[in-house]
C-alpha cells in the first residue's frame, strides 16, 4: 500500500502540476470533484508521464460523499498523506461559488481533516489566489464574482489557521499557497482579453516581471504537502512573482 | 548548462554551529557547494567532517562579518574558487551587549551591524556576479521577532528591530531584482534549538516555557534541521515564483 494524496478543486492546470509531482513521491494520487471531465484529465496528466500507482478518480457532489471516498481511499492506501483542497472551478467559472460554494469546500475540508486528525499525521495545502489574501490585483469583471471569490478564500483562510491550530497536537498540518497570475489557470480569461499596453503595465507590477506557470505554484504545494516544511502550520505562502509582499 | 540547472555555489554567513550548520549540512548533502562564513575556527573545522564535504565542496571561511570589507573579500574568494556565486544565505546574528531602551548607542548599533548591515553588504557583495548570470536565490534569516515581536520575551528591542529591517530589505531588494532571475526571500523562524536556543530554553522559567509551548501550535521548539530543510526550498530552482516573502517557520506562532 502507498499513502495517498487527495487533490480537490483548484484550477485544472496548478491541480495536474500537483498530482504529477506528489505522484514522483510514490504517492496514490486521488482526485476528487464534481466535473468528470476535470477529474479524467489530471488521471491523464499522472498517466501520461509515466508515473504509477494509478491515479483514482471519485465522482462527489456532495460532502457525504467525499467522507465515503476518503474512507474508501484510507481503506485502499493505508494513509491519506496530504489532503490538497481548491475552490471548485465549475462554480467559479459559473458565477455560482457564493455560500453554497464556500460551504462545500469548507465540509470537504473537514472532513479531510477528519481523516488525518484519525490517523494522526498528514498535511492540509489549500490552493488559493491573492484575491483571498489580498484583493483582485489587476481585473474589476464587475462586483459580484470576484468580492464572492474574495470572501470565499479569506473565509477558508480563517479556516486554515484554526484548522492549523486544532489538529496540531494530532500531528496535522494546514498551510495555503496564494497564487498570483498563473498562465492558463488564474486570470487567464481575463489577460486574454487585457490590451498588449495594459498587459506591460501589470507586469510592471510583479517583481519578477512575468505571469507564473501552474508548476510553480505546484512546487509550492510540494514543499507545504511534504515533511520539508515540518515547524511550518497556519502559514500562508505567496506564489505571485513578488508582486504584493505580506 | 543554464545557471538554473548547473551544480550551485553557495555562501552561508554564521555557519559553523546552529541553524547555520544544518544549512551548510543540507546544501552539501544535495550537493550544493558552500562558502561557510563564520569566526567560530573549531566549528569551522568540525564542518570538514561532514558528508559531503569534500575539498571541491566546501571551503571555510574564518572571518568577521562585523568587519566591513569581509563580504567583499569572501564573494571574490568563492568567485575565484568556485567560478559562480548562486546561494546567499544571510544566517549570521545575534544579539550584543544591552538590547533594551536603556542600552548605550554603541550596542543598539553592533546589534544593528550585525542582524541589518552585514546582511546589506553581504548583498550587495553578490549582486553583481548574480545579475551577470541571470540567476541567484538570497535568504536572509529573520526571526519571529523581526515579524511579529519575541514570542519569548526575551529578544532586545535592538535585534527585533533590525530582523525587521531585514524583512523589509528583503521586499525591497526583491522588488529590485526579479527582472534578474534573481530571488530574496527571508525566513521567520520561531523557537529554534540551536546553541544559544538551547540554552534560552533551559534558562527559561518552567511557567514562561510551558506559555510559549503552549501558545504553538505544534508544541514543540523547532530543530535546526526544519529551518534547513525551508531554506533549501527558497534556494531551490522549485521556488522561483516565490520572491519578497517572509517565510513563517513558527510552529504557527502567529502565522498571518
Amino acid at each position: 500500500m502507498t499513502p495517498a494524496a487527495i487533490l480537490m478543486g483548484g484550477a485544472p492546470l496548478i491541480q495536474q502540476a500537483v498530482a504529477i509531482r506528489l505522484a514522483k513521491h510514490g504517492l496514490t494520487i486521488a482526485v476528487l470533484g464534481s466535473d468528470s471531465v476535470t477529474l479524467q484529465e489530471t488521471v491523464d496528466a499522472v498517466a501520461t508521464n509515466g508515473l504509477s500507482p494509478v491515479p483514482v478518480a471519485m465522482q462527489c457532489p456532495d460532502h457525504q460523499s467525499v467522507r465515503d471516498a476518503l474512507q474508501s481511499i484510507r481503506k485502499r492506501c493505508g494513509r491519506i498523506a496530504t489532503f490538497v483542497i481548491g475552490l471548485d472551478q465549475q462554480s467559479l467559472v459559473g458565477g455560482a461559488l457564493g455560500l453554497d460554494g464556500l460551504a462545500t469546500v469548507m465540509r470537504a475540508t473537514e472532513e479531510g481533516a477528519s481523516q488525518l486528525e484519525s490517523q494522526g499525521s498528514g498535511q492540509i495545502v489549500y490552493m488559493l489566489t491573492s484575491t483571498g489574501r489580498y484583493r483582485s490585483g489587476y481585473f474589476k469583471i464587475g462586483a459580484s464574482r470576484l468580492s464572492e471569490q474574495a470572501a470565499v478564500e479569506g473565509a477558508l483562510l480563517a479556516q486554515m489557521r484554526q484548522l492549523a491550530l486544532e489538529l496540531a497536537p494530532r500531528g496535522v498540518r494546514a498551510n495555503a499557497v496564494a497564487a498570483g497570475l498563473i498562465e492558463g489557470a488564474i486570470g487567464e480569461a481575463e489577460w486574454l482579453v487585457t490590451t498588449d499596453n495594459d498587459r506591460e503595465a501589470i507586469l510592471e507590477e510583479i517583481s519578477v516581471g512575468r505571469r507564473g506557470t501552474p508548476d510553480e505554484v505546484a512546487a509550492v504545494v510540494e514543499f507545504l504537502a511534504l515533511g520539508s516544511s515540518s515547524y511550518i502550520t497556519g502559514a500562508t505562502i505567496d506564489v505571485n512573482g513578488g508582486w504584493w509582499m505580506s | 548548462m543554464s545557471p538554473a540547472n548547473r551544480k550551485h555555489v553557495a555562501i552561508v554567513t554564521g555557519a559553523a554551529n546552529g541553524i547555520g550548520r544544518a544549512i551548510t549540512t543540507s546544501f552539501l548533502s544535495a550537493g550544493i557547494s558552500v562558502a561557510a562564513v563564520d569566526r567560530d575556527a573549531a566549528g569551522l573545522q568540525a564542518l570538514t567532517q561532514c558528508e559531503g564535504a569534500s575539498k571541491d565542496a566546501l571551503v571555510t571561511v574564518e572571518a568577521d562579518i562585523l568587519v566591513s570589507d569581509t563580504p567583499k573579500r569572501v564573494a571574490e574568494q568563492v568567485l575565484q574558487q568556485f567560478g559562480s556565486i548562486d546561494i546567499l544565505v544571510n544566517n549570521a546574528g545575534g544579539s550584543i551587549g544591552n538590547g533594551s531602551i536603556t542600552a548605550p548607542v554603541t550596542d543598539w548599533s553592533s546589534t544593528l551591524n550585525l542582524n541589518l548591515t552585514s546582511h546589506f553588504l553581504f548583498c550587495q557583495a553578490v549582486v553583481p556576479a548574480m545579475i551577470a548570470q541571470g540567476f541567484g536565490r538570497i535568504i536572509n534569516v529573520a526571526s519571529n521577532a523581526g515579524k511579529f515581536r519575541s514570542n519569548t520575551g526575551s529578544s532586545g528591542l535592538s535585534y527585533a528591530t533590525a530582523k525587521g529591517g531585514v524583512i523589509q530589505m528583503t521586499r525591497s531588494l526583491a522588488h529590485a531584482l526579479g527582472r534578474h532571475g534573481i530571488t530574496v526571500n527571508a525566513l521567520a523562524p520561531g523557537s529554534v534549538l540551536t546553541g544559544p536556543g538551547i540554552k534560552e530554553a533551559a534558562d527559561m522559567p518552567v511557567a514562561l516555557k510551558s506559555r510559549v509551548l503552549r501558545e504553538t501550535p505544534l508544541g514543540y521548539f523547532a530543530a535546526p534541521e526544519e529551518m534547513a530543510s525551508a531554506v533549501r526550498f527558497l534556494a531551490s530552482t522549485d521556488a522561483s515564483y516565490v520572491t519578497g516573502v517572509t517565510l513563517l517557520a513558527n510552529g504557527g506562532w502567529c502565522t498571518v
